[in-house]
This record gives structure tokens, C-alpha cells and sequence, in this order.
């Protein structure tokens, strides 16, 4: 009978050969298979593949025992293999992990930074479908510019006549004294909202009904905090708040605290219908006035639903368009014009992340480079390892697993470094960051992933360059110092570090530069010992006469002036300008500010053209504009004089100065007499014992502001808060740049010490042969110098080329990149070579070569 | 004298029966024959790998055979140690045995 050759199951045979060591492998699986041919004869294939398959499984767990028993025989071997290469060179592994631990430190708290900033407003429920209604208007000076600004009847309208919106809610807000009992505040955030408020955002009650709550008028609601600042512990429902000294609220829920990562927070809401009793139905329909928000259908369409909006602004004569823009995005991406509270910005996050990435990015080089220098040492090791047998992929993984457990210790360090420096970076960055790297999955993914990363990267090229050696060349000690490829690559890394090392100390000079330029730029105005203070009480600014004539008769008090803004500061604008001889059709865009006679003098504002404000004249009052050398260029005339303005006419032109942050170019400016009492108050004192007319204006102030709080600042530092948000970025930028020095010097130190060792009997015998020490350390010098003059021709053009950008982008008004820079980040640079390098060159310089040569 | 196991001892003698045919299989075979009772491959390679190491056994790969789809058969022998040790076991019994019938045993029951 012909026998048909039975094959054992393939799978369990394929199991059998993994398991089974190389030699015996296939004399085994033999063996096996006669067994199964003979019992398939005998007994059928069924009952030989079980018999088969029975074997194969019940090999399989010693099989993996002894794997695993193994495996962990020779982690244990490469852990402490690991350590004590750590222990043995502690200099090294000191700088490597430090530099690590900074990178990670910085890139960790970046992280956090981050994911707070991305978070902002994702709390509501339906905040996917939120977005804010907004006006773009093309028509001004200053170009296209994002209005925070809507219609009061474009929420109804949303309401009633787009299908495409679920539903809208408008606010508008407030300020005003709130009183209760003895308590009375005039910080608080108070926001008119109306009913549907609460449909739109997700803003959970603790007391109250939220559907009724701001139905009706004189209706408010308090945040948890506002309520406990109020109220203490009572129960606030139901208590009457005074606003303003004039109306009651009743308090008919309270909410719980708004999130801090909100692009606008409120501490009090009142109910919308409130207005209308207020200021009259006509208030309600006022325009931009308010900020309207919706909610979009699912799959709504929202260009159908933009030009519906459109009609409303069709109706009238004006050209802006309407645009909607998401809720998550408006605190990265929204600076618009009219925000109720500053927003953070989405370039600031792009600056942080590329820093941060070089940071770590000079990290790794500074690991790779000392890494590899380091393979001398260890160049015995890895030829035994392979001489019992080792493979060379045994021998990456181990190397790469020790670049591994030094990138998780400099992770471990990380971690507390980031816990002390927290509280510090919270308040810096003005933000509740909280320690969240274990409750949050995704925090923690990225974390792994950033250890895992570094330790595998930074660590790839020593593990390939050192498995690479044969123990031939190892043992019979023929080490050659380097070969061209493996010194060119290493010489690069440094190079790379100087260039990106130059490029930031250049960047921060110039970036310094310009923050002190804007510091000291002259605005046009006097700004020094000026006070200035908002006068609250409307009673007072009704009758303030008095309180100025007292203030003048103190001698410290050299001149005071009203007006209804600041003249760092002016954002009133009339739209609607008209001039004679002014183009049909145009529309312009002109700021207003409203002064006394005084104020042309006050400021020591430069008349260039006819006359300033006089009461000799008495139709000043009504007719009288003084318009700035812009708003006379604007008008095209060829003598302003007496040309007819809006209602009035030009009496005069005074030089440009600067009212706008100076990021912007003067915008035309047109000054008028006060109708009403100016609000704004400004003070002139003597330079002399400042204290004491702080003291008299305090005095005096509080004597005749009885109800309202008298507050007051000095007029410079009023302007410098204005670009704190530039300070900020100049503070944050020398952080930096001091840290990635730091980093980049350890690298230098490490390098130096390294070819200080390699080249001790180099030294030593050509200090023999007659060497002075100075020609010794020139020899040593010329590297560092070819690479510190290669790396600033680089760095160089691009700094330049970097920051030329960021000036044009940002500033009207800047600074010049002179060679002065360069020269001082050359400096700076050769500087910072010669401190970390400097020691140990003088120390090879100088050693004595007996020592070096002893052992010859 | 060391002492060997008795599945050892079993084994150097079914190496020693097979002569030229001591793999793996026919070991197995015999030594299922004479016990009675199963035994593992694992029962047979270890106590083979073992003697291996203790030098009282030497295997050697055979050509290849057109039977078992062309693979080499891995092939026990004894060395000279490991006769020493079956002669040592031998006369061991002999010894102790001597003069022990069957019959006596049997009757004690």
C-alpha cells in the first residue's frame, strides 16, 4: 500500500521550531514528526495531530520560563553594567543628565502650558457649536480690523429668522458700584446677559432656576465667590443689591465659579430686560454695543447663515462685513478689537515650542556628543561582550538601553524640578496650571513618549558607533582617534550647538533692544511726574471745581488738567467724519479726544499751526478742532485753518504724538473742548519729595470722593503696563537664552575635559621637545576658535534675517540691527567658549609631562 | 562513586541495547516498552542532555535520512565513562542482590 507522507500540522510545527534551540532544532522536530507519522498510521491523523499538538503546547511554558529567566539574567547584567558606567565617569553623567533634566524640565512645563492654553472654553457642552458674532471693518487707517462687536437685534434675529441657529445670546458689560449692607465693591465683573444665556454656555446653577432666573427686570445672579464676598455664608436668594446708588437688584440664583480657563470671566449677571427700563427700548437696538454668541445647528451652513446676518448691516450705509468665529478658538486666535479680557495668542505658543525644541535638541547633541567621545572607554567592554558571543544588535540594545535608563533618571529629576518651579511658573505665565501629568491620559502618553524618544534618539548614535568596534582593533590596541566621517559628524553637533547658541544671544540683544527703545521712546507728550486718576463719583465730576482749586493751592501740585481720556491711551473714534472737500463715498475713521484749554500746555504738546484751545474765543466750545499733523495730511487741504470739521472747524494743528500702542502708526487724532467734565484727571507735581504730594493728593481726593473710592497711578507706569506683554516676552526670552547657554556651556565642558584627557600624551611630549605652554594652549585654541568663527558666520545672516522679520511684522516703530550687535553676540559667544573651556586647556597647559608620561 | 537516577540508569542502557539506532525515538520506544508507563520527550532529553554534560554520553548528528524528511537524527553513544558507570551499577546489584530469589519476595506478601 502506497503510504502518503503525513506532514505534522504546520502551525504547531512552526511553534516547535521557534521554541527549540538552533542546533537541535531540526533533529527535534525530526523526532517529533517520525512519532506523528507512526501514530497516524496507527491510530488516524486526528488522534496523531492531537498527540502533536499536545506536545508543542505543553513545551511552551518552560520554554518561556527559561526565556524569560534569562531575558531578566541579562537585564540585570546590563542595568549594572549601566550604573557603573554612570558611577565611573561621574563628570559626565552629571552633565549629560543635568542636561537632560533641564531640557525635559522645560519641555514638561511647556506641556502643561499648552494643554491649558488649548483647554480654554472647552468646558461648555455644546461648545463644538459655539461661535461668536463679530464685525470686520476695512474702513479704517489702520487697515482690516476684527471688531468684538455686535448689533443689539442681531440675537433676537438669530433667534427668530435662522433655522441654522439653535439659539443666541447676547451680553453687554457694565461697571458700576455694587453695594450691599456695608460692603461695596466697583471691581466686579457685571454683565448684563439675557434668558438665553444658559442655553448657549454651560454654566451650572448652585441656587436658583436658570430658566427663570434672567426673565425678569432688575433680575441678577452671582458667581459663588461674588455671593461669599457679599453675603459671607447667608443665603443671598431673594437680598437686594444696590447698583450704582440709584437701583435695586433682587439675587435669583447663584452660580458656580467660572472656570479659569474662560476667555472672559463674570462675577455678576444681571437680566438683559433690565435695559430697557434703564435706557429705553431704543438702547437695546443701539449698535455695537453688545457681544452676541450662538449656537449652530448640527450641519448648519454657515455661509447661508453669514449672509442672512448680512442683511442686517445691508440696511444700513456701513461696509463691514460680519463674521463668525468658533468659541475654542477665540483665546489663541482672537485679538480682536474690543475683547473683554486679554487673550493669550497662539504665536506666543509657537515662540515657546520652538525654543523649548531647541533646548532639547542642544540636550541630545550634548549626550550624543559625549557619548560617543566617551566610547574609548569602553571600547574593552565591547570587545569581550562580543568575543563571548554577543551580537551586535545584543549590543545596541544594551547600549540603547542605557542611554535609556539615564534619559528616565533625567526624567525623574524633571519631574520635582517641575514641581518646585511650578508655583513660580504659574504666576509668571499668569495662569492656573496645575500638576496634572498623572490624571491626565493624554499629558501622560506624551510624557512616555518624550523619554522614550529622547533616551532612543539621543542614544541611537553612540549604540550604532560603539557596537561598531572589532575586537581585533580593540585588543591589539591599535585605536585610532577618530575617522574622519565619526569627527566630522561630532564636530558639526558642536557647531551646530554655537550656531544656534549665537543666533538666540543675538535675537535677545536685538528683541532687548527694542523693548528698551520702546521703553525710551519719546512719545510726544510729557509723561513724567504726572498723576493721573479717574474721578468715579459723578457728583464729583458735576461740580469739581472745588476740588481742583484746593488741589492748586498746595505747592506741590504744579498744573492740572481734565479730559476724557489719557493721552497714551485714546480710543474714542468717530466713524463718521466729514471734512470740507471731502471725497463722496469715503468713509474715515478719525479718534476724538474731549480737553480742557489747559491741556495743550500741560503736555507740552507742540502747536505747529494756528492757535490752541482759548477762552478768549468763545465759540471755542462748540466749534473749535485742533487736528494732529496726520488728520491734516488726511484731509488733503493745503492750509487747514478755519476749513470747516464735522460740526465745527480747524483752529489750529498740532504735532503728531504717539495715543496708540506703538506697534501702530499714528492714527488722525482730532481734539475738541470738553462738553462734560472731563473724567480723566491728571496732575502735575514737583520732582522733589514725592511722597509728600502723593500724600496731599491722597488727602484731598478721598475728601471730596465720599462714596466712590479715589484711585490714582503715576502716568509712566500706566504706559509701561501697556507693553507688559512685551516685557514679558523679553524676560521670558533672557530665561531662555541663559538656560540653553547653561546647557550649551556643559556640552563645552564636557567636550573640552574629554580632548584635555585624549591628548595628555600628545601634550606631555611636545612639552618634552620644547613647548611653552602658550603655544600648547594656542593648539588647543584653534579648534575652538575655527568653530566659534564658522558657527558666527552662520548664525549670523540668520539671526538677522530672523529678526529684520519680526521687527517689520510687529513694529512701526523700531530699533535698527547694527553691527554693535554682532559684535556683542561674537563676544558673548567667544566669552562663554573660553569660561567652560578655558580651565581645562590651562590646566593641560600647564601639566607637567612627567605625569603624562610616566607610564610610557 | 556518583549515583545515577534510575530513569538515567535506564536510559545509558537503552543507548547501550540500540547500538547504531540510539535516537531519540527508539529510546523513547524502549524505555515505554520496559516501564509500562509514558514517557515525555521531555522525560527522555533531559536525562540525554544531562548525561550528556556528565560526559557518560556523546551524540553525534547522523546523515540525513530519506525518512524523515530529510533531516539529520541526532544519535547517542556511550563513552567509555559511561560504561564504567554501567559496569559500576552492575556489579553493584549484583552484590546486593546476590542471592535474593523472586520467589522469596513474593512469598512474604
Amino acid at each position: 500500500m502506497k503510504r502518503r507522507k503525513e506532514a505534522p500540522p504546520a502551525l504547531a510545527a512552526w511553534i516547535l521550531s521557534k521554541i527549540t534551540r538552533g542546533e537541535d532544532r531540526l533533529s527535534i522536530r525530526s523526532d517529533f514528526s517520525e512519532i506523528y507519522e507512526e501514530l497516524a498510521a496507527e491510530e488516524g491523523t486526528l488522534k496523531a495531530k492531537r498527540w502533536y499538538w499536545i506536545q508543542v503546547l505543553r513545551s511552551i511554558p518552560m520554554f518561556l520560563l527559561n526565556h524569560f529567566f534569562w531575558s531578566a539574567e541579562m537585564i540585570k547584567n546590563y542595568l549594572k553594567v549601566a550604573f557603573r558606567n554612570i558611577k565611573r565617569n561621574k563628570i559626565f553623567s552629571f552633565i549629560n543628565i543635568s542636561g537632560l533634566a533641564i531640557g525635559m524640565a522645560c519641555c514638561l512645563l511647556l506641556m502643561l502650558f499648552i494643554s491649558y492654553e488649548l483647554s480654554f472654553d472647552k468646558y461648555h457642552e455644546n461648545a463644538k457649536n459655539i461661535y461668536r458674532a463679530a464685525i470686520k471693518h476695512s474702513q479704517s487707517l489702520m487697515g482690516t480690523q476684527m471688531l468684538n462687536v455686535t448689533p443689539g437685534i442681531l440675537a433676537p434675529f438669530l433667534r427668530e429668522e435662522c433655522p441654522e441657529v439653535k439659539t443666541a445670546t447676547k451680553i453687554k458689560s457694565w461697571g458700576g458700584m455694587i453695594q450691599y449692607g456695608d460692603k461695596q465693591f466697583d471691581d466686579d465683573r457685571f454683565f448684563f446677559a439675557d434668558s438665553e444665556f444658559f442655553e448657549v454656555f454651560t454654566f451650572p446653577l448652585i441656587k436658583g432656576n436658570k430658566k427663570t432666573a434672567l426673565k425678569d427686570p432688575y433680575s441678577v445672579l452671582l458667581t459663588q465667590d461674588a455671593a461669599k464676598k457679599y453675603f459671607g455664608d447667608e443665603n443671598p436668594l431673594g437680598k437686594v443689591l444696590f447698583v450704582d446708588n440709584k437701583h435695586e437688584y433682587t439675587i435669583k440664583g447663584v452660580i458656580q465659579n467660572v472656570p479659569r480657563n474662560s476667555h472672559f470671566t463674570f462675577d455678576i449677571l444681571a437680566s438683559m430686560v433690565t435695559l430697557e427700563s434703564l435706557k429705553g427700548q431704543k438702547h437695546l437696538s443701539g449698535w455695537n454695543n453688545y457681544k452676541t454668541y450662538l449656537m449652530l445647528q448640527k450641519g448648519a451652513d454657515a455661509d447661508e447663515l453669514l449672509k442672512k446676518m448680512q442683511q442686517i448691516i445691508d440696511r444700513t450705509e456701513m461696509k463691514d462685513k460680519f463674521i463668525l468665529q468658533p468659541l475654542t478658538d477665540i483665546h489663541l486666535y482672537g485679538n480682536y478689537v474690543f475683547e473683554l479680557e486679554p487673550n493669550g495668542d497662539i504665536r506666543y505658543i509657537y515662540l515657546l515650542s520652538a525654543t523649548t525644541f531647541l533646548l532639547m535638541l542642544i540636550a541630545c547633541f550634548n549626550f550624543i556628543n559625549l557619548s560617543t567621545s566617551r566610547s574609548v572607554y569602553r571600547a574593552k567592554e565591547v570587545g569581550m561582550r562580543k568575543v563571548i558571543g554577543a551580537t551586535r544588535a545584543q549590543l545596541i540594545k544594551q547600549l540603547l538601553g542605557e542611554s535609556l535608563v539615564i534619559s528616565i533618571i533625567a526624567f525623574l529629576i524633571s519631574l520635582t524640578l517641575v514641581k518646585l518651579l511650578l508655583p513660580w511658573f504659574r504666576g509668571y505665565m499668569d495662569r492656573e496650571l496645575k500638576f496634572m501629568f498623572f490624571t491626565d491620559i493624554q499629558l501622560l502618553l506624551a510624557l512616555i513618549a518624550l523619554v522614550l524618544i529622547v533616551g532612543l534618539i539621543a542614544g541611537s548614535y553612540p549604540a550604532f558607533f560603539l557596537s561598531r568596534f572589532r575586537p581585533i582593533t580593540v585588543f591589539t590596541g591599535i585605536l585610532r582617534p577618530g575617522s574622519k566621517r565619526t569627527n566630522l559628524f561630532r564636530n558639526s553637533l558642536v557647531v551646530v550647538q554655537l550656531v544656534i547658541t549665537i543666533t538666540l544671544i543675538t535675537c535677545t540683544y536685538v528683541i532687548l533692544g527694542q523693548l528698551r527703545y520702546i521703553h525710551k521712546k519719546d512719545l510726544g507728550f510729557k509723561k513724567t511726574h504726572i498723576i493721573t486718576a479717574y474721578i468715579r463719583d459723578p457728583n464729583l465730576q458735576n461740580s469739581v471745581e472745588p476740588f481742583l482749586t484746593e488741589l492748586r493751592s498746595h505747592p506741590q501740585i504744579v498744573d492740572i488738567t481734565l479730559s476724557n481720556q489719557l493721552p497714551y491711551l485714546i480710543m474714542n473714534a468717530n466713524p463718521d467724519t466729514r471734512w470740507e472737500g471731502m471725497e463722496a463715498g469715503t468713509e474715515q475713521q478719525v479718534f476724538e479726544i474731549h480737553v480742557d484749554n489747559n491741556f495743550i500746555d500741560f503736555y507740552d504738546l507742540n502747536v505747529i499751526q494756528g492757535r490752541k484751545f482759548s477762552r478768549e474765543f468763545r465759540k471755542d466750545a462748540e466749534e473749535a478742532c485742533i487736528l494732529n499733523q496726520t488728520a491734516a495730511r488726511m484731509t488733503g487741504w493745503d492750509d487747514p485753518l478755519n476749513k470747516r470739521y464735522n460740526e465745527g472747524k480747524v483752529i489750529g494743528v498740532i504735532k503728531d504724538f504717539h495715543f496708540a500702542p506703538l506697534n501702530v502708526k499714528v492714527a488722525p487724532l482730532c481734539l475738541r473742548l470738553n462738553r462734560d467734565p472731563g473724567e480723566w484727571l491728571s496732575i502735575k507735581i514737583t520732582s522733589h519729595d514725592i511722597p509728600k504730594s502723593l500724600a496731599v493728593i491722597k488727602h484731598i481726593g478721598e475728601k471730596y470722593s465720599l462714596e466712590y473710592p479715589f484711585v490714582y497711578s503715576f502716568l509712566d507706569e500706566r504706559i509701561d503696563r501697556l507693553y507688559r506683554a512685551q516685557q514679558k516676552l523679553g524676560q521670558s526670552l533672557t530665561y531662555f537664552s541663559a538656560i540653553l547657554i547653561f546647557v550649551a556651556c556643559l556640552g563645552l565642558i564636557g567636550l573640552a575635559s574629554y580632548t584635555a584627557e585624549q591628548k595628555t600624551r600628545e601634550i606631555g611630549i611636545r612639552k618634552v621637545l620644547g613647548a611653552s605652554a602658550g603655544s600648547i594652549l594656542s593648539l588647543l585654541w584653534k579648534k575652538y576658535i575655527r568653530w566659534l568663527i564658522l558657527a558666527s558666520f552662520i548664525a549670523w545672516p540668520l539671526a538677522y534675517y530672523m529678526m529684520q522679520k519680526w521687527l517689520q511684522n510687529n513694529f512701526v516703530y523700531r530699533t535698527k540691527i547694527g553691527i554693535i550687535t554682532f559684535i556683542f553676540s561674537a563676544a558673548a559667544a567667544f566669552a562663554i567658549t573660553l569660561i567652560s573651556v578655558g580651565f581645562q586647556t590651562i590646566k593641560s597647559a600647564t601639566a607637567n609631562p612627567v605625569d603624562s608620561l610616566r607610564y610610557e | 562513586m556518583k549515583f545515577l537516577t534510575r530513569p538515567e540508569e535506564l536510559i545509558l542502557l537503552a543507548v547501550w541495547r540500540l547500538k547504531d539506532k540510539a535516537y531519540c525515538v527508539p529510546i523513547k520506544k524502549l524505555l515505554v516498552q520496559y516501564t509500562g508507563r509514558d514517557w515525555s520527550f521531555g522525560a527522555v532529553y533531559d536525562p540525554l542532555d544531562r548525561l550528556e554534560r556528565k560526559g557518560l554520553l556523546e551524540s553525534y548528528l547522523s546523515d540525513p535520512t530519506a525518512k524523515r524528511g530529510g533531516k539529520r537524527k541526532r544519535v547517542y553513544k556511550l563513552t567509555p565513562g559511561g560504561i564504567m558507570s554501567l559496569i559500576e551499577i552492575k556489579t553493584l546489584t549484583d552484590e546486593v542482590w546476590d542471592g535474593i530469589p523472586l520467589k522469596a519476595l513474593k512469598e512474604e506478601l
